[in-house]
């Protein structure tokens, strides 16, 4: 901390930039962005994908209160969107900082979407009309979905992005059926990209991870056997917004498993797979499928594989103890090796040792690979061009008293990127780091921001009242009045927009 | 319950015979999980370790001689335990300390080497008897390559095929090569997975001094195991050259369309990838790339394949002892073949042939499934 006001004071001739760049906006991104804008500083909010949200979005709910992930990650999503001094940047990636603390240019580069983000209003008619498919990254390529698409129901922003290496016109000159569907004509195939060069005063690191790949280690039988899947892949199919609606059916043949094992540490703790390093989150990942796949259908078996339980953080023990009383839930100290398929059902034969004395065989109908959290490709070819340092397992090097400061002054980290860590550390050390920028910053809190601006009141004292009604139908249950139809009747005359969408809204009911 | 002490001087003993890798075992029983014996019997060799960590082994065992160091445990450990070393030197301490505990048959293969460099029974001046009709000149200066035959090709007369095959292959390709002939010695390599490390130290150095004498540099060589000892043990002693198993040699003749095919095999073929050749040292695509060139023949979608390789029951030097029907992993195996559809089971290792013929043999399959050599085959094809 010294060394941060004296470089303060140093460059008091050198006037500093009162922004932040937040590189990556996963949950820990967000949460930097959000801190950073409501301590005063002008934030750019850059991510790779066509939306913000990284691997929360993913998730079905969070350990260890179960939450339901978009129900808590969503309203950050439109507190972002909302803020006049956060700009998303998306389909973006870093290519360069030059400068130092307090007066950095970032170079970024921007993938074109083919599709105006100020003119599209995600209605989704165009993907309607789109004649191809692929795969479908936010559920995991386990479905597929239309070659222009919006990320997710969710999505902020919330427009349509083409996938630019399955297009057909982009390829081969062909189609270009989506243009004219576009009521707003915002499909627009000349789009470039751009290069731009951006002025901030600190970045904030927040990259995320990928999951450990498990087809590198052919002991899993990943993709050999389909009813072998992901811990990610699992999320999906729990998910009420996935590829089941929330079914959990298992690959081969679409029925429900009634017997399920989870094998942990893939790829973590592991000399083969050269991650030898915890991942900190499966033990409770795991518990938290147990837990969910049980409410879904009581009668399930649910075995976990492991060598160790880590359940280190807070309320963690006691949520493993509910799994492990539950009945039909099993946890085995024992590491798995997957003998093969039983043609006729396609159940897979795990097999494990009890203790000293037994070697056992058992059957499963699915069987799910607890992945570990990898560094990316994309984030150690992102710290050699910043020139930020890496440990010898491809994770941010800090120094051990300051975890959130990297190798380079004024570029700060947090999340996974900096080490294996679940969302209550990852936001914990989000904010952390938007502090540490902000005090590198603080004489220049406020010099970008911008003013909100509200529309010209106009009194309407005495006109007749115009409402807007906005349901839902992801609620479970509605109230008794919405489903009446004369209720609706005797709303006509005042209503002027009235909307009832079969997908989930972040906003729920507006009156 | 009882308490046991730790025994130290047993702990010493095993880590001096190179056992050391016990240490950074922590028990989670993949090995135990992965290995083949769990197919056909209870072998636990996570259980083995504890007992090594606590020199708490009981060397008259049996199941200490049941390891065939396939190497699948070693491969997915993800502590990196080197456990087929731990079982060497277990093995090693009991040739000095419990001789009686060593398998009879074992004994009588060590003798045979020791008198005749060789562990089949043959006698010395007759390892060069399969070349008797090729006319293969002995290896000099002048010769590029040695052409290593191993010693179950060149005793085992059904086996000779092999090295006739190879040596024809070699020949029609144009390469210079020689043999050593009563010169040589067995590679040493699975009397060193037996624990016997003085035998394996004598027919090394005699080896390694043929060869330097002959001005040997470059080794063809149509056995996985000779391949893995020449390359992996034998620099330490003093001897370092370049090896090339037949089926690397081969592979790179396809991509230098040096190797032409006349003839087609039009048969269905799955391929076995050897342990030894395999998960021991890399060598996958190799043999694929060989047979998918050879007009005509099929190759079929693999059984447990690669890294996942089934052991065919034949290394840590099980290939001299009995194992008992319905727990011969080449059963296994040559059944699998037979339910895939296959008409023959290919492979790259003398062992391996050797399992699988005896499997088809006392499984009554003589006219449903082959068992090849890949040199074999590509010689049938040139």
């Amino acid at each position: 901390m010294p060394d941060n006001i004296s470089v303060s004071n140093i460059s008091k001739t050198h006037k500093k930039i009162g922004a932040v760049m937040v590189v990556g906006a996963g949950v820990g991104g967000i949460q930097a962005a959000l801190d950073a804008a409501a301590a005063g500083f002008k934030v750019y909010l850059v991510d790779k994908g066509p939306a913000i949200g990284g691997k929360m979005a993913q998730l079905d709910k969070t350990f260890p209160t179960n939450d339901c992930s978009m129900c808590i990650l969503s309203p950050k999503f439109i507190e972002c969107a909302a803020n006049p001094n956060i700009s998303i940047i998306t389909n973006t990636h870093v290519e360069d900082v030059k400068g130092n603390a307090g007066n950095f240019q970032v170079q970024l580069f921007q993938e074109p979407s083919y599709v105006d983000e100020e003119k599209c209003t995600g209605c989704g008619t165009c993907s309607e009309y789109c004649p191809i498919f692929v795969p479908d990254v936010y559920n995991e390529s386990l479905v597929n979905k239309k070659c222009i698409h919006v990320h997710f129901p969710q999505a902020v922003p919330a427009v349509s992005v083409v996938n630019a290496a399955h297009c057909l016109f982009l390829n081969r000159r062909e189609c270009q059926i989506c243009v004219p569907t576009c009521k707003s004509k915002a499909i627009d195939f000349h789009m470039q990209p751009k290069r731009t060069t951006v002025k901030v005063g600190s970045l904030i690191l927040a990259p995320g991870y990928e999951i450990f790949d498990p087809l590198s280690q052919s002991q899993y039988g990943y993709h050999r056997f389909s009813n072998i899947v992901t811990s990610l892949e699992f999320e999906r199919i729990i998910s009420a917004s996935g590829p089941n609606g929330g079914e959990i059916l298992r690959p081969s043949d679409g029925k429900t498993p009634h017997k399920i094992a989870w094998i942990q540490c893939v790829g973590s703790r592991d000399e083969q797979s050269h991650c030898t390093y915890c991942s900190a989150v499966c033990c409770m990942y795991a518990t938290k499928q147990v837990i969910l796949s049980k409410e879904h259908h009581p009668e399930i078996e649910a075995v976990v594989l492991h060598n160790d339980i880590r359940a280190y953080g807070k309320g963690f023990e006691r949520f493993y103890e509910r799994a492990k009383n539950m009945a039909g839930v099993r946890y085995q100290w024992a590491k798995a090796s997957i003998v093969g398929e039983n043609k006729e059902n396609g159940n897979i034969i795990l097999r494990y040792r009890i203790n000293g004395s037994e070697v056992k065989d058992e059957q499963f109908d699915l069987v799910v690979l607890s992945v570990g959290l990898s560094p990316t490709e994309g984030n150690r070819e992102l710290a050699e061009k910043l020139s930020i340092g890496l440990n010898q397992h491809g994770f941010c090097e800090s120094p051990a008293f300051s975890p959130m400061e990297t190798s380079r002054k004024g570029i700060f980290s947090c999340g996974v990127f900096h080490a294996p860590m679940d969302i209550p550390d990852t936001v914990t050390m989000a904010s952390g780091a938007a502090s540490l920028a902000s005090q590198l910053l603080c004489d220049e809190r406020g010099t970008l921001m911008e003013e909100k601006v509200y529309p010209e009141e106009r009194d309407v004292t005495g006109e007749p009242p115009r409402v807007g009604i906005f349901v839902c139908d992801w609620a479970p249950i509605l109230p008794r009045q919405l489903t009446s139809r004369r209720w609706w009747s005797l709303q006509r005359d005042s209503l002027a927009w009235s909307m009832r969408q079969k997908k989930p809204l972040p906003v729920l009911l507006t009156l | 319950m009882e308490t046991i002490a730790p025994f130290k001087d047993a702990i010493e003993m095993i880590r001096d015979a190179g056992g050391e890798a016990f240490r950074k075992c922590f028990q989670c029983g993949l090995c135990t999980a992965s290995c083949p014996w769990n197919n056909v019997r209870t072998f636990m060799p996570h259980r083995k370790i504890t007992e090594s960590k606590f020199g708490l082994v009981e060397l008259s065992e049996e199941d200490w001689w049941l390891c065939s160091t396939c190497n699948m445990c070693v491969s997915r450990c993800p502590r990196g335990v080197e456990i087929t070393d731990v079982i060497r030197a277990v093995r090693n301490i009991t040739f000095d300390s419990v001789p009686r505990a060593v398998p009879a048959s074992l004994k009588s293969a060590i003798g045979s080497l020791k008198n005749a460099g060789n562990p089949w029974g043959g006698a010395r001046v007759e390892r060069a008897d399969w070349a008797r009709d090729l006319a293969i000149p002995p290896i000099d200066g002048e010769t590029e390559m040695l052409y290593f035959s191993c010693c179950t090709p060149a005793f085992d007369p059904k086996m000779g095929g092999i090295a006739r095959a190879t040596a024809r292959i070699l020949k029609e390709t144009g390469v210079k090569f020689g043999i050593l002939g009563a010169k040589e010695s067995c590679c040493g390599e699975s009397v060193r997975k037996a624990g016997n490390y003085a035998v394996f130290e004598k027919l090394a150095g005699s080896n390694i001094e043929a060869f330097k004498e002959s001005g040997v540099n470059d080794i063809v060589v149509t056995s996985p195991h000779c391949y893995g000892t020449f390359k992996n043990e034998y620099p330490a002693l003093g001897g370092e050259f370049n090896i090339v198993h037949i089926v690397q040699y081969l592979s790179r003749l396809v991509g230098e369309c040096r190797l032409t095919f006349s003839k087609s095999f039009p048969k269905k073929i799955v391929y076995h990838d050897p342990c030894y050749l395999g998960r021991h040292n890399g060598i996958y695509d190799e043999p694929r790339n060989v047979l998918t060139s050879i007009p005509g023949l099929t190759l079929m979608d693999e059984m447990n394949s690669r890294e996942s390789s089934l052991c065919c029951g034949g290394g840590g030097a099980r290939i001299w002892m009995e194992t008992k029907k319905g727990e011969r992993f080449s059963d296994i195996l040559v059944e699998q073949a037979i339910e895939l559809g296959a008409e023959v089971l290919a492979t790259a290792c003398p062992y391996c042939i050797l399992n699988f013929r005896d499997s088809v043999l006392t499984m009554g399959q003589e006219d449903v499934l082959e068992i090849r050599d890949v040199s074999e085959i590509v010689n049938e094809a040139i």
